[in-house]
């Protein structure tokens, strides 16, 4: 499943033209990221980048006529490797579904993807994507944050457990929670969950970079819960939260990866267009980055196809992440170097993306982590080798 | 963990590969070595024509070499003999069999997008690194270190993914049109994959008999043949970020794009 090249151009050139939007707006929010629901919740037109689904975008992005929703994983990586090279933490500061569509996508029922997209649909949200937690990161067998039935005689569950690092959770109207119900590996449930309920607080992280993003710990104390509450009810265990959770790191990683990849160019064409003596050597660097760049593009692209292809295999995904957070971080730092004593200082944009290209790292799984999913996908066979032709 | 030794087969999409294509040469490269790929490349392309890198260096087997009466230049095939300014530079052996280097004053690759040999080439060098991984892969298979299996080593599995995906970026590429910096990141990879490979083979990638020799050729071949560097493709900023069209563009879409720091570049000779 190859998409027509013709079309992600037409793609990439679109959203090209909605990150100039973002250009104004990177420093200010980097300074202050409660500003975002002021810069970037008012354009109803972002939301057409986030892949809200059919039933609820009336007014799609459109490539050659033809409607398109950013839903697929190919589409996706296009549109924000191309805002990315402008703001990376704007774009992950948008409103609309992020993280959480995914699982709702997969796994929700009529009623519950009506009431998250509806929602989405009827006013600027933020979701978010209840995972990680202090003191097990986001380690499913170690999660500490419980769904059990209330103990004093009122009806239903109650949430309890705290959450960290989770993007636009101080500002997010609903989204979803990952808690374990029972014990065991299939004890796993998501929950969806709006922020306005008693118990649920969201607290923003000061954090050095990507700080649009507003990184926050939720914390919740007997939040209460409904059975229609939870995400997969309806269907058996092995098809149920973490399934629905794996399928989304292994479709996110890529996203995560364009993210990244996005920052490296934006550095790279920062440094073509303000540069304007190159010695010989710079020259070379910057055309070694300039390959580096095309290929990760390209890592990316296969990484994306096989979310799109088979979201139960995130070998390819790790791979592309790998590539293009190392490249993020060696990218922005490198142009800094270009720019001499005192870069910092003289090209605050360039400051803010070397700090922005620094999160990647621990988005989605560290390098190390895919560094071993990576060779065990390998030994399993995952990426299709040149063997079974010998 | 489980090493698991048996593959299913290629089932994801950047796998699919017609018959016939320069894919060939990748799994030629894998299955039988670089001297017998490069001889199938060879005939495949250029018959009785000496393969030229930009640097006017050839790198090819022994019996091609003897059986080649011209040479490439960017304008054509050339004749060889007197006055040509052809001198030996080196001879290579590997697995028993032999490579000479020749350097030929004006001799070069064809003007223009990368031909049948500069895109076999890399399909070739990809079907090397692959063969290579795998060999070390089978390799720390078959060691312990303190009763576990080498491989199983969280820091062993780490290089060996380096490896891998230094082997799925140059697919990546690969399978996309390929053009001049591609190919030239192409060899870039591969060398870092093989410089990886060696690391995790020990000492045992240094011996001359080991699968360290198959590296050294892999890195001759992109010492001669890899694409030098494309100011133009610099000042794009990469093959894939071009030509993006927004022809159905910002109007259409409602957006009034305004515009930030410059996006025309600048860049300059010292």
């Amino acid at each position: 499943m190859t998409t027509d090249p013709g079309f992600l151009a037409g793609l990439r050139g679109l959203a090209r033209e909605h990150a100039d939007l973002l250009r104004p707006t990177a420093l200010g929010l980097d300074a202050d990221p409660s500003l975002g629901p002021a810069l970037l919740g008012t354009d109803p037109r972002w939301l057409r980048l986030t892949g809200m689904p059919a039933a609820y975008n009336p007014d799609p992005l459109r490539v050659g006529g033809r409607p398109v929703y950013v839903d697929r994983c190919v589409e996706q990586v296009v549109v924000m490797e191309e805002l990315a090279r402008v703001d990376a933490a704007a774009v992950l500061a948008l409103p609309g579904p992020s993280m959480s569509g995914f699982v709702v996508a997969d796994i929700a029922d009529e009623e519950q993807r009506d009431r998250y997209y509806q929602r989405l649909a009827d006013r600027p949200t933020w979701t978010f994507f209840g995972m990680t937690e202090p003191a097990h990161g986001s380690d499913p067998a170690s999660m500490g944050t419980a769904l059990r039935p209330a103990d004093d005689g009122r009806e239903g569950l109650l949430l309890n457990g705290t959450k960290r690092f989770v993007g636009n959770g101080a500002r997010a109207g609903i989204g979803v929670v990952f808690a374990r119900r029972h014990p065991g590996p299939l004890g796993v449930v998501a929950v969806l969950l709006e922020t306005d309920r008693p118990g649920f607080t969201g607290i923003p992280l000061e954090t050095l970079g990507l700080r649009g993003l507003q990184l926050s710990e939720l914390r919740m104390r007997d939040v209460p819960v409904a059975d229609a509450d939870v995400l997969g009810r309806h269907r058996p265990a092995t098809r149920g939260g973490m399934w629905a959770a794996v399928r989304t790191f292994n479709r996110y990683r890529p996203v995560v990866a364009s993210f990244a990849l996005g920052v490296a160019q934006g550095a790279h064409d920062y440094v073509v267009a303000n540069r304007r003596q190159l010695g010989s050597g710079e020259r070379d660097l910057l055309a070694d980055l300039a390959d580096r760049l095309a290929g990760t593009r390209a890592t990316v692209m296969a990484a994306a196809e096989s979310a799109d292809h088979d979201p139960r295999d995130g070998t390819l995904a790790s791979a592309a992440k790998i590539r293009a957070t190392a490249l993020a971080e060696e990218s922005t730092l490198l142009a800094l170097r270009m720019f001499g004593p005192g870069a910092r200082w003289e090209h605050p944009l360039l400051d803010k993306w070397a700090r922005d290209a620094r999160a990647f790292e621990f988005m989605e799984g560290t390098s190390n982590v895919q560094r071993l999913t990576l060779a065990q996908g390998h030994l399993n066979g995952s990426l299709g080798d040149v063997r079974p032709a010998a | 963990m489980t090493v698991t030794t048996t593959r299913p087969p290629a089932g994801g999409p950047v796998t699919a590969a017609p018959p016939g294509g320069p894919e060939r040469h990748r799994e030629a490269a894998y299955r039988d070595g670089p001297v017998a790929a490069l001889i199938l490349l060879h005939d495949a392309t250029g018959p009785g024509v000496l393969p030229a890198g930009p640097g006017g260096h050839v790198f090819v087997p022994r019996e091609t070499e003897a059986t080649c009466d011209r040479y490439r230049t960017p304008l054509g095939p050339h004749p060889r003999g007197a006055g040509t300014g052809e001198r030996v530079l080196g001879r290579t052996t590997v697995d028993g069999r032999e490579l000479t280097a020749l350097r030929i004053d004006g001799s070069g690759p064809p003007a223009g997008e990368p031909d049948g040999w500069a895109t076999g080439l890399a399909w070739l060098r990809l079907g090397l690194a692959e063969r290579l991984v795998d060999r070390v892969t089978e390799h720390l298979g078959g060691r312990t270190v303190q009763r576990t299996v080498t491989l199983n080593l969280p820091l062993v599995r780490a290089l060996l993914a380096d490896a891998v995906a230094g082997t799925t970026e140059c697919r990546a590429l690969l399978g996309a049109a390929p053009a001049p910096y591609t190919l030239r990141r192409v060899h870039r990879s591969l060398d870092e994959t093989g410089r990886t490979c060696l690391h995790l083979f020990g000492a045992a990638g240094f011996l001359a008999a080991g699968p360290g020799s198959e590296v050294r050729v892999s890195e001759l071949l992109s010492d001669t043949y890899a694409p030098a560097a494309d100011e133009k493709a610099l000042a794009d900023g990469g093959a894939l970020t071009t030509g993006a069209s927004s022809a159905d563009g910002a109007a259409a879409n409602g957006l009034t794009a305004p515009t930030g720091y410059p996006s025309q570049t600048d860049l300059e000779r010292p």
